[in-house]
């Protein structure tokens, strides 16, 4: 009896939780139209929702953004798997050979405080206006957090299961693919998560510095027009690449490491 | 003594080592293959760009302002986060109402507002620090929230049986307990802040290191583009070095592992 009365309470204060939210989110969007239709706030510091929709309605029905939009995905998600990869192999190896490890970590921890982004126009110089120096300033700014969690990861084995695998003369292969990558594969994760939020901020800061193409170039031109329900639409589809690639990534952490996830 | 001064070395030596292998390394290649100084710029020519900008005192103001409008942001940003998770965890209409939108809020990538800050704010350094108090507030936000939440539910009940009130349990518990992790999340907050700040001068274009990594890239200057880049690694660095230090110091009970807070 108790526990149907918690379950109860707890379903309605979930309702009250979702009515809550919908509440404020109403709120916003009439205190939106209050601004925008009644007490004259200008366009160009909030556009009204009629033209948010028209912009949205041209960008995404009539197709201006399609290309724009597929340019930032190609150029995120090749970036993405490129520093992965490469990330997770340097990482690796680096663990694998203990006198890399002690040179390198250190410094690879150092440059965790510098801002990678900071590279971008000298990737422009390098690579031109085109998709390959979006991709490359990705592919580098996702590589060291991807990096540093394979790190970590290999070197959270427990040392008591290491002793064993070496006392029973397994081989490298048998140990990595046993014990260091499921370790490991928690902490890449995480490291993913990361590396999808930097990897969205260098592609864009990468088309705000020079391109012809992409939702970050979108928005940088539009504000020269002061265009801001346009320069909105991209933000709001750029939130939703996000939010979309962090929940996929978790979606795929709780399958693949399903023993490591808390609740 | 010795024995320390040997461990010392034993921990910096490598890193130490690699960095200068990295440098001779850089010199021999650049030698070897004739590599033209607009693709690569020798050592030597990015110390000598960097020395003379520091005498003519032209980069020191891009370097002062950059540093000081990230860190003026930055405590803007952090100080907002605090108050907001304070007033999220105190009050239940807060948060029903309020941590909706602020999650919303959140899965916006901040370096996507950069063009909108500058049409809202415009050209002045008002925007930059507006953009680095928004790149740093989120960090610590999330932190805080999941940390002050998370707190031992028996000295809940033991001080609400003393009769001691909400502000003194704030005060002596959750913020006690959370401290780690929002300190955790304010040294993320330092690093994203300095890169709103990078972005945002990329973008406002008239003053700072950001303005001259890009006007260096522009005109092929890359002695002064790896030198301000230098600069900006240095400031990072020193920065995070400083808050860890901080860190150590208020909590100075985290550094005897497990002996708890006896200290």
């Amino acid at each position: 009896m108790g526990e149907v009365k918690v379950s109860n309470s707890r379903s309605s204060q979930r309702t009250l939780t979702v009515l809550a939210a919908l509440f404020s989110f109403g709120m916003v969007l009439v205190a939106w139209h209050a601004a925008t239709a009644w007490f004259g706030v200008p366009n160009y510091i909030l556009p009204s929702l009629r033209e948010l929709y028209d912009s949205a309605w041209y960008g995404l029905v009539d197709g201006v953004l399609h290309e724009h939009i597929r340019f930032t995905l190609t150029a995120t998600i090749v970036g993405l798997a490129a520093g992965t990869v490469l990330g997770f192999l340097v990482g690796v190896l680096v663990t694998e050979i203990p006198i890399l490890e002690r040179a390198i970590y250190p410094i690879v921890i150092a440059i965790q405080s510098i801002p990678k982004v900071a590279l971008a126009p000298l990737i422009i110089v390098y690579f031109g206006f085109g998709i390959e120096s979006k991709i490359f300033t990705v592919a580098l700014l996702v590589f060291f957090p991807i990096f540093i969690n394979t790190m970590t990861g290999m070197r959270s084995v427990d040392s008591e299961m290491r002793d064993l695998f070496r006392t029973l003369s397994a081989g490298w292969l048998y140990t990595f693919m046993t014990i260091k990558l499921p370790s490991a594969l928690h902490s890449l994760f995480n490291g993913l998560k990361i590396a999808v939020i930097v990897g969205i901020i260098g592609c864009i800061t990468s088309e705000y510095i020079a391109s012809t193409k992409g939702l970050g170039f979108i928005i940088k031109a539009r504000s020269g027009e002061l265009d801001v329900s346009m320069m909105f639409v991209c933000i709001f589809i750029l939130s939703i690449i996000g939010a979309g690639a962090i929940y996929s990534i978790e979606a795929l952490q709780r399958k693949v490491v399903f023993w490591s996830v808390q609740e | 003594m010795r024995a320390s001064v040997s461990r010392h070395f034993k921990r910096s030596g490598p890193p130490i080592v690699t960095i200068i292998a990295v440098i001779v390394l850089w010199s021999v290649m650049i030698d070897v293959w004739k590599i033209p100084a607009y693709l690569l710029p020798t050592p030597g020519s990015v110390f000598s760009s960097l020395g003379d900008g520091l005498m003519s005192s032209s980069l020191w103001m891009h370097w002062v302002t950059t540093v000081k409008n990230w860190l003026l942001g930055y405590v803007i940003g952090t100080t907002a986060a605090l108050l907001v998770a304070i007033l999220v965890v105190q009050f239940k209409l807060v948060e029903l109402f309020l941590l909706p939108l602020i999650l919303a809020l959140q899965s916006v990538p901040k370096i996507a507002l950069a063009p909108l800050v500058f049409v809202w704010i415009g050209f002045g350094e008002s925007s930059i620090v507006t953009m680095a108090a928004l790149t740093s507030y989120f960090p610590t936000l999330i932190n805080s929230l999941q940390a002050l939440r998370n707190y031992d539910s028996d000295l809940s009940d033991l001080y609400q049986s003393l009769g001691a009130g909400r502000l003194r349990f704030l005060r002596d518990v959750k913020l006690f307990s959370a401290a780690p992790q929002i300190f955790a999340g304010m040294e993320i907050g330092l690093l994203f802040g300095l890169i709103g700040t990078v972005v945002m001068e990329f973008i406002v274009a008239s003053k700072g290191l950001g303005y001259v990594i890009q006007s260096s890239a522009n005109s092929a200057d890359l002695p002064l583009n790896f030198g301000a880049i230098l600069l900006l690694a240095v400031s990072g660095i020193t920065c995070s070095a400083i808050l860890r230090f901080a860190r150590r110091t208020i909590l100075f009970w985290e550094n005897s592992n497990g002996r708890g807070k006896s200290v």
